[in-house]
């Protein structure tokens, strides 16, 4: 059997025209297939971490590499019976000078015994293998998973990194406040995030940020306190008045609990 | 200064606008992101910054020798009938103005998938863009839509569906010009193919003929009529264009319904 394959690159300068492999797409003929870094059979569950992790530019667009993991799949699953229109449109992206093109790689001689796909994962582990991924704090992890478990980053109304600007009657800017996530939708929930496991000034910045921003968003009508949400961290004792103070203001989850899927659904989806 | 691509505002002022547009039927919009953010200016109450955003440069050449007039053409009445184009600029290089579309997003989307059931999926997704985009290639003689549109299917929270590519229209549909003014003031549908042909609701694409047909004709012209010669394009060949499109979107019903079985929309 012969097997031709294609390197996938992650081209994120298209000037500089420097690729990094993230997957790989071979034909046998009558089939193609196609393996890329966090893959799933799931779309909904692809890794997004590995591609996030690779610039600036892709940690802040991770999101478009779901949409062409889908597209490569797609014409895998639908252009991979005829080997010359799956060449043809993997050399158009090239062409197009897209971020994400097709290389040629060379064709496989493979004994008729091995099964087509274990071949390619051989060559995704050979050409693509893991990279290293910056380790993720547990606090940063467990949040990442608390969002993605109670399914809030894939609500139509879910934003992040927002600011928003409040505005006195005269129609001049009185404050504004930034918040790391939020669902737009009334009644709107607004989230902070305070770490206690930091530096002492670091801390203490954090949790006057939060308390004026809750402060700012339940005076300008924006959301109840009910649905301000403090993600947050065991803390230490010496630490709990300020925890006090945190609470007078807003809902506190500490994301590394075990409940704390359950506790941020149950503010979530309280009746406004 | 802010991260590029970072500062989304909601102003509580306008609130009130914004619900009442939530609650209607509206459009997608995609928001463009930021390049690089530079210095603030000094002027302006606003306070605004100097910004850079991605675009690719397209030029007049030889398969379409009245790109660049083609596209700005394009993009003005995609514009007036709030079809969902890429949005684009004219821009100044040593070879005269050239048309630089601007990228929706700083890493590439692909283009939509060119297999049927893809396509078929985007069509329920985004039922009245697709719609509009068919009556909109329908009146400027696009028979090149294939795959020129990027669109989000697995994304829930980012919905964005933009066409792109109007090099071989309006002027371009053949290689006379004449020929091209000629087919569009005539009952020839010009599409034999579109990516959505089969696959949208009859009753948006009828709502899309109707938005058009009621355009008032000087918004129409006003889109073709530069008042000056524009690179290859004469300002006779431009108020013919005008004249063609007013004519056809007069007609665009009746173009349609003559064709209707190709179209094939569903019930």
């Amino acid at each position: 059997m012969r097997l031709e394959y294609y390197l996938i690159q992650y081209i994120d300068d298209p000037l500089r025209n420097e690729g990094r492999n993230i997957g790989v797409m071979a034909h046998d003929g009558s089939c193609a297939y196609f393996r890329a870094l966090g893959d799933s059979d799931n779309p909904d569950e692809v890794d997004l971490s590995y591609f996030e992790a690779m610039t600036e530019k892709t940690r802040q667009n991770g999101w478009v590499y779901r949409e062409w993991l889908n597209w490569f799949d797609t014409l895998a699953k639908n252009e991979g019976r005829y080997p010359d229109r799956l060449s043809r449109v993997l050399g158009k992206l090239e062409a197009q000078g897209a971020n994400f093109v097709a290389r040629y790689g060379g064709v496989l001689d493979v004994d008729d015994e091995i099964i087509p796909e274990a071949m390619v994962n051989e060559l995704f582990h050979t050409l693509v293998g893991k990279p290293v991924r910056k380790a993720q704090s547990k606090f940063t992890a467990c949040l990442e998973q608390l969002l993605a478990n109670t399914d809030i980053k894939t609500r139509p109304d879910y934003d992040w990194d927002v600011e928003v600007e409040f505005f006195d009657k005269s129609g001049k800017l009185s404050s504004s406040v930034r918040l790391p996530h939020i669902l737009k939708d009334k009644p709107r929930t607004v989230f902070k995030i305070v770490r206690f496991r930091t530096n002492n000034q670091s801390f203490i910045r954090q949790v006057n940020d939060a308390i004026f921003t809750f402060q700012e968003v339940q005076k300008n009508g924006f959301a109840d306190k009910g649905r301000c949400v403090v993600l947050t961290e065991p803390y230490p004792a010496d630490k709990s008045s300020y925890l006090d103070r945190l609470a007078a203001v807003a809902q506190i989850v500490d994301v590394t609990a075990k409940d704390a899927a359950a506790h941020l659904l149950s503010i979530v989806n309280a009746a406004g | 200064l802010l991260e590029p691509g970072e500062k989304f505002i909601y102003k509580t002022q306008l609130e009130q606008f914004q619900i009442k547009m939530l609650a209607g039927w509206r459009m997608v919009e995609s928001e463009y992101k930021i390049h690089s953010i530079r210095r603030k200016l000094t002027t302006g109450v606003t306070a605004p910054y100097a910004c850079t955003i991605h675009a690719v440069l397209k030029y007049d050449g030889e398969e379409s020798p009245y790109n660049v007039y083609n596209e700005q053409v394009a993009l003005r009445l995609a514009q007036t009938l709030h079809i969902p184009v890429a949005d684009g600029v004219l821009a100044a290089t040593a070879d005269g103005p050239a048309y630089a579309s601007i990228k929706v997003n700083p890493i590439d989307l692909p283009d939509m998938s060119e297999t049927d059931r893809e396509r078929e999926k985007v069509a329920i997704l985004y039922p009245d863009e697709s719609a509009a985009l068919v009556a909109f290639d329908i009146l400027i003689g696009n028979d090149d839509r294939a795959s020129n549109i990027k669109v989000t299917q697995r994304t829930r929270h980012i919905k964005i569906f933009r066409a792109f590519d109007h090099s071989h229209a309006l002027l371009n549909i053949e290689g006379d010009p004449c020929e091209c003014i000629k087919r569009l003031k005539s009952s020839d549908m010009i599409v034999q193919f579109h990516p959505f042909f089969e696959k949208l609701s009859k009753a948006a694409l009828e709502r899309w003929v109707a938005r058009i047909e009621v355009t008032e004709e000087d918004y129409i012209r006003e889109c073709c009529i530069f008042g000056k010669n524009f690179r290859d394009v004469t300002e006779t060949m431009q108020h013919d264009l005008a004249d063609a499109l007013v004519w056809r979107k007069a007609n665009l019903a009746t173009i349609i319904a003559r064709e209707i079985n190709k179209i094939a929309p569903l019930p």
